[in-house]
């Protein structure tokens, strides 16, 4: 595809070649391991959570025969992916943006957590600040400034323009 | 004419200020997330839905529709002079429109894209509205046996042409249908996977998860690596391309436009698969093969209109059969949903002003992206200098705010997150989570459906696959199997790879 910086459009759903350009011989196929054990967690997690519904009625289908089935092809495909994956080389995992993933999921359970007790403004402006932390280029001033007039203007269009019922202010003490 | 009247009650309905409005506000939004890289149609048409709550239904889904073929026309923008494709579907187009760039030919290639775009456009809405009628009217005809048999064709379509390994594709199908049986069974009210929760008795909102998946999971992985944005410094002049350059992109239009058409209307195909297609095909009937790369008109003109013509017609099976053919669509049926239209061959008739307003909207909607993206190009490459440690913040707190206010539960946020971290972990171990926004879509029809034909059969498994009581269901449903079995057998699976790799 020659592209060298596909960043930070890494979109392409082909990206995976490039991948494997970076990382020529990584040992075993990594992704398919962790991969395939990652499915078949959810889908014992599934199996457990439905086991008490019943498969089988009248009409040879009840409530718990889609999720049952469904985990069960998940199991064994999660199986064979992982399986197959000890016996192949394959792709490492690559670079993992760890500090984005802290920023970007705890600034989003922070909105989550404080959106209610807090409202939108006092919620918007950290969830913002946190987030831009995840840049390797961050910077304070800027950041500030944005996150600011983002939220006002995200509680200005969805309270006013677009009548959500979402808070805007903290529910104690009373404003 | 019956078609040439629809169209024209069609065209009523669009051109009324509000619906002009608002496909003029789908466009522009749809240019501008097309433009900017690290953003694209999913997560954005996912993030406005909440925003269109208060419009009525054909308004809401002119304007979000405009958005995906918006991207379209954006993309190849950000393609041609900055060598990064702004969509996924405009990779092919950095090659050949990146060289004309730097020959300073980068007018004549934006021209010949935005004509190429507005050419397949048109193209694809002539063909959905004369598709339309034929088409809901088999669809009428169908049995929840046929249904049933008809979304799991689509479902193998989209693991058959989804790119990399065909074992991890089915995988994320498999999850996709098991996390659409979450929250209260229909049918006999008995709660599933809730752990107990009251939010989840309703099962998992579509905005959730795609926000999640494709959102959240976005942003983590452009975050990867550092930007760097070489925009072409010199002014774009020259938007008219000469004669020559049109006599050259003639054909390849017309083949991009005729190749995308067809691939938009199969499940799991869509603009990305097209634009690689054409650009395929273009350099395989060339006489000048290397010429390809260093700057060929038609590696510019046939990858652009196919992908808009492919971005047109994959609304038909969404239109007419209620199926999404790709993750794009499905996002659109959870726009339906949330406003109350059940996707299927009745819309035709029980929503006249929705179907054709749409369709006519289209057009022009592609009228409008014509203005909008040539002499307008400096604006839009203007913004590609907004840094993308200012985009993501902004894109983060509309995400939250959207996801909140669809139900007005914080719980929703948290389950976001989770699918943010579960779709980024997948991202980076090699699976591709299109297809499982597709699976979780049509996961409840589909078990609806077929718990409906198990009762018309009582119980009788093999009568769906007979031929001589549902010739249709059993046909449909072998040619599933046979194209998943030759799918995932490994000769078949190398020449499929090879297609992918070019």
């Amino acid at each position: 595809m020659g592209q060298e910086h596909v960043s930070p459009a890494g979109q392409s759903r082909h990206s995976g070649k490039n991948v494997s350009e970076r990382t020529p011989n990584a040992p075993r196929a990594l992704q398919d391991i962790v991969g395939g054990c990652l499915l078949m967690l959810i889908a014992v997690l599934a199996l457990y959570l439905s086991w008490h519904l019943p498969v089988s009625g009248a009409s040879g289908l009840n409530s718990g025969s889609a999720p049952r089935y469904t985990a069960s092809a998940l199991l064994v495909l999660g199986g064979i992916i992982a399986a197959g994956g000890f016996f192949r080389e394959g792709e490492g995992v690559g670079r993992i943006a760890w500090r984005g993933m802290a920023c970007i999921l705890g600034g989003v359970l922070f909105f989550a957590f404080a959106i209610e007790p807090l409202g939108l403004v006092l919620t918007g402006i950290p969830l913002m600040l946190i987030a831009a932390l995840a840049s390797p280029d961050f910077r304070l001033k800027e950041a500030i400034i944005f996150a600011v007039l983002m939220t006002l203007f995200c509680a200005v269009l969805f309270r006013y323009g677009l009548a959500q019922a979402i808070p805007l202010w903290p529910i104690w003490p009373k404003f | 004419m019956d078609l040439l009247s629809n169209l024209a009650f069609g065209f009523s309905v669009a051109v009324s200020p509000v619906n002009i409005l608002l496909c003029l506000i789908g466009a522009l939004v749809g240019t501008l997330i097309g433009v900017l890289p690290g953003i694209g149609p999913i997560a954005t048409i996912a993030m406005l839905l909440p925003v269109t709550y208060k419009l009525d239904p054909t308004g809401a889904l002119i304007m979000l529709a405009g958005i995906f073929y918006g991207a379209q026309y954006g993309g190849s923008t950000t393609a041609i002079l900055v060598n990064l494709p702004g969509e996924a579907s405009s990779v092919v187009t950095t090659l050949d429109g990146h060289q004309m760039a730097k020959k300073g030919r980068a007018g004549a290639a934006l021209a010949i894209a935005a004509i190429g775009s507005f050419i397949a456009g048109t193209f694809g809405t002539i063909l959905i509205a004369a598709l339309a009628k034929p088409l809901t009217e088999v669809a009428q005809a169908f049995g929840p046996a046929e249904y049933f048999a008809l979304m799991a064709l689509g479902l193998v379509c989209a693991i058959v042409l989804a790119s990399g390994s065909i074992l991890k594709a089915i995988a994320m199908v498999f999850l996709g249908l098991l996390l659409s049986t979450i929250g209260t069974d229909v049918e006999t009210g008995a709660l599933r996977m809730t752990f107990g929760y009251p939010p989840l008795a309703d099962g998992i909102e579509f905005v959730t998860l795609a926000m999640g998946m494709f959102g959240f999971a976005e942003i983590l992985r452009n975050l990867e690596n550092r930007e760097s944005r070489d925009i072409v410094g010199q002014k774009v002049t020259g938007l008219m391309p000469t004669r020559q350059d049109l006599r050259e992109s003639a054909p390849a239009i017309a083949r991009g436009t005729l190749l995308g058409s067809l691939l938009g209307i199969l499940p799991g195909g869509g603009a990305t698969l097209a634009a690689f297609g054409s650009y395929t095909v273009e350099k395989k009937i060339s006489k000048t093969p290397k010429a390809f790369g260093q700057g060929a008109i038609q590696g510019v003109a046939g990858p652009e209109s196919a992908n808009n013509a492919a971005a047109q017609t994959s609304f038909i099976p969404l239109l007419t059969l209620g199926i999404p053919p790709n993750a794009v669509m499905a996002v659109m049926v959870g726009a339906m949903t949330i406003h109350g239209i059940v996707p299927g061959p009745q819309i035709v008739t029980e929503q006249p002003k929705l179907f054709w307003g749409m369709i006519a909207s289209m057009w022009i909607g592609n009228l409008m992206l014509l203005v909008i993206n040539l002499p307008l190009v400096g604006i839009w490459v203007q913004l590609l200098r907004v840094p993308y440690r200012m985009l993501f913040p902004a894109i983060l707190i509309f995400c939250c705010i959207g996801i909140y206010s669809v139900n007005g539960q914080w719980f929703d946020v948290v389950l976001a997150a989770v699918f943010g971290l579960v779709g980024y972990a997948f991202i980076k171990l090699g699976f591709e989570p299109a297809p499982m926004l597709v699976a979780f879509v049509l996961g409840k029809i589909m078990e609806e459906k077929l718990r409906l034909a198990m009762m018309l059969a009582r119980g009788n498994w093999l009568s769906l696959l007979d031929f001589s009581l549902n010739p249709l269901a059993a046909s449909l449903l072998v040619i599933s199997i046979i194209l998943l079995v030759l799918a995932v057998l490994p000769s078949i699976r190398r020449k499929r790879d090879e297609v992918f790799v070019e």
